[in-house]
């Protein structure tokens, strides 16, 4: 049996709306409407108006549409509202939804493309099915909500009766955001007490949050896009805006157009470096090196903010040199304060603490208070970074030294510099170092928190959370779900390490292609797992692994409610329901009451979506939200919560850390030497002994044809992405003797991918690219994430939890399959 | 005066994104592989290769549909007068009535914008998508970009260009100064593609 279960007839039933919205056509364009529709069901074959229909229209009777508005959730940094034509209860048109302000009227062409063939594809998860043969064999059979619902809530019970709660985890991502009930399986975990696994180490995002939340007290800080327009040098390092932020590229363009400089640091000459004055291309994972350069440039030269430094980072705060630690008021005083923290008071020549105003600290030199030995950290960043002299960063990152020069010049003399950071670097396996360097970098220059200076992290994330809460997923404070570390995952359900799990539920995470080290994921983690349940919209590489699929609406079929634009803007708008459930999905509020009600927790799930909206809404955290009542943002439909326009990140020059500074120095890593963002080699780099095998470093690119995986199979986006593509310089592919459009195989100890060559000038020698997320049906053979690893790294584990680093890797490559 | 609408494509701000192609295919319910309108690289090469030498490199996306040319080549090749000029705005529109699929004007044309139908079109989804007014697809056809002129006539502006992420193509009427399109050649470099046919595109692009 295919993985399209099922028929293809659509519920076509007419829901409530708006009738304000409604525009009937005229009489011309209905009958003419009519004809062309009756041509394509002579065409199509398959038809989706009866006959019967058709015949009895009445030539009188209008054909109506309705302009219901929502939000493309796919997890993108642009999170566009889109205006839906919905003719005859299906979706035939998307455009961008108007805001008060044109700027943000945008949606892509993926997320038009998603709307028609994603929605009504022939692969959509039409009924809940179960599986019949061997697991991955793709034979299911179709049974009924309730038998699905009964299954997992039985076998749930079993595993909780025999293993624990917690020996049921529930792992999502987000490949369906927007609307808080796609965290219904969360609540559901929180209240049995199962297993919630951490996601954003597989999602790789989690160096840039620990670095961040470690240094700025915050785990995305960004500006709006708009701020570009009050820099004069914005480095993107690396991020290519034009591929993952591309709805907001624009102000990229406008900012050009009023003279703003703009650097690219990238191994590829993606979309947004040509957009760039200049391209630096970087070995892979080097980056640390390049800005610990920087950094000895600003201060051999003087080009650094001694005011900011001083005031607002841990520059002054003394270290002690027996551990590492901070030197604290208790450790130099009896029934001192563990959370006071001593400085240098130059003038006075005395110890004083940093939450004291007015005092002139020391940056340089060593004191010994109360015998104990400390030096200002602000000491140790120069002297740590005295190593990374030009001809050692050119070794290092393969830039030229007169470029590591040009540009630490362009970058500390700019007023002001911006660094535009994303997720790229932070998939190396040392991914936190390079995003606490370019933190440090940006506090040297005193910009943090001025108009166009900073560094700006992942399109500023932050800013799209003002909705988030935590209520949703725990509804009851006397019920937590079990954590359970994303590293840890693979070891729970192979060897009980360090403690049993028995059965995954997938949501909104198409694993089987973003599954660290994937051979041994499909081979020996998934064959070990007693039970695993997949909800999805669609079948996809992750479905294969299911026990039991529950089919889920799209978000044109859901009432969206108050959502965000995108992560760099303060805008909010409550969002429609577009068409009815198509075949037999449910979103995951009501999916999961069904499971819910059978495990005795069904009250936690009774509201309807409109209520759940509206009291989620009401325990926002955000003061903007919170000046803003529902009512009103039901009535306006569209508005920017009353936030600083443009939003500055730390304008107030408040940081949420422990020390209430920008903390470059991290004394909770100073056990793994990692007190300051020194250089650490890849895990798989240019340096490593593995590079006799396999010489060349590999990295992924998220390019704009897909948001992840999301629209990989959509055939419209095929048709203009055919699938993966090796990027390889004629450097490396002129000795394997590999022709553009050749067969090549990229393959190391781990696994391999089998693609079509793409020859370009536009990738580093030493380095190869393909873009991420393609499904494994498109490679000829094998598949990107075959080739990953996924090893804890010591000072991550400290953080948190070491991030997937699918960037650092290195192959080789041959011609042929 | 009679119009002469056209478009002007800013190829700094072009970040070859597709948006306004996708807008294209949905609103004129193009069938399965049928693109009127592509991003392409300017210096012609395959999509995301820079042209030049590691590391001096540099790539230049624009689009390519219907130039709707002041003298066209199209219409004077077509020995059945299915494809002319509306005398009103300019536009080349294409009448599949009256076409006959010969593909003279395919050959004419040096754009090589035109689509032949061999088939009878396909799709993949089952209804039709955007506007209804738009003719029904058919096989042994010639078609192309008509300007969306089923939008033109309701005083809207092409599906492609509103829609453009990089805020870089404009639609309007080259007879009107004060238009936003004559403004833009009037204080901007700009070209168009192979004048020297004299074929007078009504699509320029701006650098």
């Amino acid at each position: 049996m295919d993985k399209t279960a099922g028929g293809t007839d659509m519920d076509n039933k007419p829901i409530a709306h708006n009738s304000l919205l409604d525009r009937p056509l005229s009489r011309r364009s209905f009958l003419k409407y009519l004809a062309v529709t009756g041509g394509a069901l002579c065409v199509g074959g398959t038809s989706l108006f009866s006959v019967a229909n058709l015949a009895n229209a009445d030539a009188d009777q209008t054909v109506s549409e309705r302009y219901p508005e929502t939000y493309c959730p796919v997890n993108c940094a642009n999170g566009c509202h889109q205006k839906v034509t919905v003719r005859d209860g299906k979706i035939v048109r998307v455009e961008p939804a108007q805001f008060p302000e044109k700027k943000f009227n945008r949606t892509c062409f993926k997320g038009m493309a998603y709307a028609i063939q994603q929605v009504y594809g022939e692969n959509r998860v039409k009924y809940p099915m179960r599986r019949i043969g061997e697991r991955g064999s793709g034979e299911w059979e179709q049974i009924t909500w309730d038998e699905a619902t009964t299954i997992i809530a039985d076998k749930f019970r079993e595993i909780s009766e025999q293993y624990g709660p917690d020996a049921i985890a529930f792992l999502h991502m987000t490949g369906r955001e927007g609307g808080h009930w796609v965290n219904a399986p969360n609540r559901l975990m929180s209240l049995m007490g199962g297993s919630v696994v951490g996601h954003t180490g597989f999602m790789s995002d989690n160096a840039i949050a620990m670095a961040c939340s470690a240094t700025f007290g915050n785990a995305f800080p960004g500006n709006e896009h708009a701020d570009m327009l009050n820099s004069e040098l914005v480095i993107h390092w690396p991020d290519s805006a034009a591929d993952s932020a591309m709805c907001d590229h624009h102000f990229k363009h406008d900012a050009k157009e009023k003279g703003v400089k703009f650097i690219a640091i990238d191994p590829r000459f993606s979309a947004t470096a040509a957009a760039c004055d200049w391209w630096i291309p970087i070995r892979p994972g080097t980056d640390t090196a390049l800005a610990m350069g920087m950094i000895r440039y600003m201060l051999e030269n003087d080009l650094w903010d001694r005011d900011f430094m001083h005031d607002y980072t841990v520059a002054p705060i003394l270290v002690r040199s027996d551990n590492g630690a901070l030197l604290r008021e208790s450790d130099i005083m009896e029934g001192g304060s563990e959370d006071r923290y001593c400085i240098w008071d130059e003038e006075h020549s005395q110890v004083d603490f940093s939450d004291e105003e007015g005092v002139k600290a020391a940056l340089y030199g060593e004191y010994v208070i109360n015998g104990i030995s400390a030096r200002p950290s602000f000491q140790l960043l120069e002297d740590a970074a005295k190593e990374y002299t030009p001809e050692y960063v050119e070794k290092i990152t393969g830039i030229p030294q007169a470029d590591i020069l040009k540009l630490s010049h362009m970058y500390a003399t700019a007023k002001p510099a911006q660094v535009r950071g994303s997720q790229g670097m932070n998939r190396t396996y040392e991914g936190h170092q390079p995003i606490r360097a370019l933190a440090t970098l940006a506090a040297l220059t005193g910009s943090i928190g001025k108009p166009g200076g900073g560094y700006v992290q992942a399109s500023g994330y932050t800013m799209s959370s003002f909705l988030v809460n935590n209520n949703f997923a725990n509804p009851d404070p006397d019920r937590q779900a079990a954590s359970l570390k994303g590293t840890d995952l693979y070891s729970c359900i192979t060897d009980s390490d360090p403690r049993p799990v028995k059965a995954l539920w997938f949501a909104q995470y198409n694993m089987g292609v973003a599954a660290p080290n994937r051979n041994y994921f499909k081979d020996v983690v998934i064959p070990a797992c007693d039970f695993v349940v997949v909800d999805e919209i669609t079948m996809c590489d992750v479905t294969d692994f299911a026990d039991i699929i529950l089919p889920i609406t799209t978000h044109f079929e859901n009432l969206g409610g108050p959502l965000g634009a995108g992560w760099g803007n303060f805008y909010i708008k409550y969002c429609d329901q577009c068409i009815e459930p198509l075949w037999e999905s449910k979103n995951e509020l009501r999916a999961v009451e069904m499971i819910a009600q059978k495990l005795g927790f069904g009250e936690y799930f009774s509201k309807s979506e409109e209520e759940y909206h509206e009291e989620e809404y009401n325990a926002a955290r955000s003061a903007y939200v919170k000046a803003v009542p529902y009512e009103e943002l039901l009535e306006k439909r569209v508005l920017r919560l009353p936030a600083p326009d443009p939003y500055i990140v730390f304008e107030d020059l408040k940081f949420n850390t422990p020390t209430k500074r920008v903390q470059f120095y991290l004394e909770k890593l100073a056990s793994v030497g990692q007190g300051l963002p020194i250089y650490m080699p890849p895990y798989e780099g240019q340096d490593s002994p593995k590079t006799v095998q396999y010489p060349l470093s590999m990295v992924g690119d998220h390019h704009r044809t897909s948001g992840h995986s999301m629209h990989h199979n959509i055939p419209w986006v095929k048709e203009i992405d055919a699938g993966p593509r090796l990027e390889i310089n004629p450097i490396d592919a002129e000795p394997r003797g590999i022709q553009n459009g050749d067969v090549v195989t990229c393959y190391n100890d781990r696994g391999h991918a089998t693609m079509h060559a793409k020859i370009t000038e536009g990738i580093m020698p030493g380095t190869v690219s393909c873009h991420q997320g393609y499904w494994v049906e498109q490679y000829i053979s094998g598949h990107y994430s075959e080739l990953t690893s996924w090893v804890k790294n010591p000072a991550q584990q400290i953080l948190g939890d070491t991030n997937w680093n699918p960037y650092d890797i290195l192959v080789e490559v041959r011609k042929g399959a | 005066m009679a119009k002469r609408l056209g478009m002007v494509i800013d190829t700094v701000r072009c970040q070859g994104c597709h948006t306004c192609c996708m807008a294209c295919k949905i609103e004129n319910n193009l069938p399965d592989d049928n693109w009127w309108n592509r991003v392409v690289m300017v210096d012609g090469g395959e999509m995301d290769t820079p042209v030049g030498t590691y590391p001096n490199v540099s790539m230049t996306y624009r689009t390519m549909a219907c130039q709707h040319c002041d003298n066209p080549a199209c219409v004077k090749a077509c020995p059945v007068g299915a494809t002319y000029k509306r005398k009103e705005d300019g536009i080349i529109v294409q009448d599949y009535d009256i076409c006959i699929g010969c593909r003279t004007c395919m050959v004419a044309c040096p754009y090589n914008v035109r689509i032949f139908n061999w088939k009878v079109p396909e799709y993949r989804i089952n209804f039709d998508v955007g506007d209804p007014d738009v003719p029904k697809k058919q096989k042994s056809i010639v078609e192309k970009c008509t300007f969306c002129v089923q939008r033109v006539s309701k005083d809207l502006k092409p599906a492609c260009i509103d829609v453009c992420l990089g805020r870089a193509r404009f639609f309007g009427d080259f007879n009107d100064p004060d238009s936003e399109v004559s403004k833009l050649l009037s204080t901007r470099r700009h070209y168009q593609l192979l004048p020297e046919l004299g074929t007078k595109p009504s699509i320029y692009f701006l650098v």
